[in-house]
């Protein structure tokens, strides 16, 4: 004979049935938001980079300078729309062309040129690499619109100091020390130099808005010179501050895509042959490869590495209501 | 006080607050409207911004860009220290650039006070009300006071500096060029000529000649009286240092280009 089943037995199973779809309900709604948390990126993320490559370019969001006091054996500016000298013999020279001035020069034995702070106008792009020659690095300003009102820079010399400028070929004598002022041409200025001591660690920070590690290779087909943009890394460690532990290994030739929100190129080290970037940046993307591969950390594992035992706590006790609402449901139909 | 920072090899600017680049940037007075964007505390009820027609105040550090820069050039000693009550007279000669920069900073370790503004090509002097200097600390320290104006120097618009007489101290007879060493030097050069009447050529006065005011630490500042100047004109002068670093170095120079001129008419 079938049991009646009393008024407060079927209350009981009605509260019972919206506690267990409460707890499903609320286990769905933990497992959906770990799951979003894996697939959604941490934007901006943080991440700190030490990069060995062959080059680097990067675009200053304000008007800085590149600040060097760089002992070097030979310098050569490419650009300038003036050279201001202050030796007897070697008049001040005007660029009348739009290639502007190039002027050389190379410091006797045992001497040395000090090249000074690079301005580097709002908005410029800057790009520095190394050549195929030792211990020689060069600097490619393009300033954006133009370099209109940019301030000089200089190199100051000592003693005799080998010189081709447009009006100058011979030796000039520095004396006890003179300098050579600089002004930028119309829209770009290069300037190379062979250090005298290696390695070269600039000292202050820069602020950046944009960095590419690449550079520009020419094949030298006769018919047809093919250029190629190929990645400048050597070798790199970026590290996600936002997942703390986690590194991302850079091998040689890796290509690295940044897009930068905000960045502070903390140092540029030239060596013999390479250059290293010390960077601490916010991305808003981040991607190794030629696939473009994002390495944006995700929300869940930005969660992970600072709630750990408590993510997977947590993790645990939305799972556990899950698994016993559904037993119930296969057993009680 | 001017904190200069010396780290690593290289003791060089975060900014653009350099006297190269201060210095270097041709344009008009009207044009400098903006405070440059020196780093200041936030909650420095002091801190450096703009007040009225200049700006002023104290700031986390100063910096430069080279080894040796100039901090002042004067035709007295620059002194605020104990100033009477009431404004500071800086006065300078007239120019005939397209307007003067005034730039006053400290010269004391502990003291980051700074202080710019522009005037008209016309004016002369300005009356400085130094009440928030004082405030600072700025006037019981040596500063360092600079006015330039932008000339054309072989065809190339280049700062000129022009001789600051502070407060009411006595003129000397000869001006001071203040420098102040981010390195620790050995020796100290000066050299001075002048630009011809026709403005095509250097005519050399004073040509390595050596400075016996050292020793010459980091970033103390240095004193250099010029020597030469008797004409109206213009004068270029380099002071250049030997490096007490070891290993090879460059040489450290600073030049400026300054105007020897009858005093303003009061």
């Amino acid at each position: 004979m079938r049991r009646r089943r009393r008024p407060q037995d079927d209350a009981r199973e009605r509260t019972r049935r919206r506690l267990r779809v409460a707890a499903l309900a609320v286990a769905l709604a933990v497992s959906a938001a770990a799951l979003t948390a894996s697939l959604v990126k941490v934007r901006p993320a943080r991440i700190s980079a030490l990069v060995r490559a062959t080059g680097v370019a990067f675009r200053v969001p304000r008007a800085q300078v590149l600040a060097v006091d760089l002992a070097a054996r030979r310098v050569t500016v490419s650009g300038a729309s003036h050279v201001l000298p202050s030796v007897p013999g070697w008049a001040p020279e005007h660029a009348e062309t739009a290639n502007g001035l190039n002027t050389s020069m190379e410091a006797d034995s045992g001497d040395a040129l000090t090249l000074g702070g690079i301005p580097l106008p709002a908005g410029s792009s800057v790009r520095v690499e190394s050549t195929a020659e030792a211990r020689t690095f060069r600097v490619h300003v393009t300033c954006a619109p133009s370099c209109d009102s940019v301030p000089g820079f200089k190199v100051d010399a000592r003693g005799p100091v080998a010189v081709v400028s447009a009006g100058f070929d011979g030796t000039a004598d520095f004396g006890s020390g003179r300098p050579v002022w600089f002004s930028y041409g119309t829209k770009a200025l290069t300037v190379e130099v062979e250090l005298l001591v290696v390695p070269f660690e600039s000292a202050e920070p820069l602020d950046i808005d944009a960095l590419r590690f690449d550079r520009r290779t020419v094949y030298a087909d006769p018919v047809a010179p093919r250029e190629r943009i190929l990645s400048s890394v050597r070798a790199g460690t970026i590290r996600l501050e936002d997942v703390p532990g986690k590194e991302i290994q850079l091998p040689r030739g890796e290509e690295l895509h940044l897009d930068l929100r905000a960045g502070s190129l903390r140092q540029l080290t030239l060596d013999s042959a390479a250059l290293e970037v010390n960077l601490l940046a916010s991305a808003d993307g981040f991607a190794t490869g030629t696939t473009h591969r994002s390495r944006l950390p995700s929300q869940l594992e930005r969660l992970h590495s600072h709630l750990g035992l408590h993510l997977v706590l947590a993790t645990v006790l939305a799972v556990f209501p899950i698994l016993f609402g559904l037993t119930r449901w296969w057993f009680e139909g | 006080m001017l904190r200069i920072q010396l780290r690593g090899r290289a003791a060089l600017p975060p900014a653009v607050l350099t006297l190269l680049l201060a210095l270097g940037t041709p344009g008009t007075a009207a044009a400098q409207q903006a405070c440059d964007p020196l780093p200041t505390d936030a909650s420095d009820p002091l801190r450096y911004q703009r007040l009225g027609d200049r700006c002023e105040g104290t700031v986390v550090r100063l910096m430069s860009s080279t080894v040796l820069f100039p901090v002042s050039l004067t035709a007295n000693d620059a002194s605020l220290a104990s100033p009477p009550n009431g404004p500071v007279v800086l006065s300078w000669p007239r120019a005939r650039g397209s307007g003067v920069r005034l730039r006053v900073v400290t010269l004391h370790r502990g003291v980051n006070y700074r202080l710019d503004l522009a005037r008209p090509a016309a004016d002369t002097a300005y009356r400085w009300d130094t009440s928030r200097a004082r405030r600072a600390g700025a006037t019981a320290v040596p500063v360092g006071a600079l006015a330039w104006t932008t000339l054309s120097i072989f065809r190339q618009p280049m700062p000129v500096l022009l001789p600051l007489t502070v407060g009411a101290g006595a003129r000397r007879r000869d001006y001071l060029l203040t420098l102040v060493p981010q390195e620790d030097l050995r020796t100290l050069r000066i050299s001075v000529a002048r630009l011809d009447a026709g403005g095509t050529r250097e005519v050399p006065l004073v040509t390595d000649e050596l400075l016996r005011l050292g020793p010459y630490p980091a970033n103390s500042p240095i004193r250099v009286p010029v020597p030469g100047v008797t004409e109206p004109g213009l004068y270029h002068v380099i002071v250049s240092g030997e490096r007490r670093r070891a290993g090879a170095a460059g040489p450290a120079v600073a030049d400026v280009w300054m105007l020897h001129a009858p005093p303003p008419a009061r």
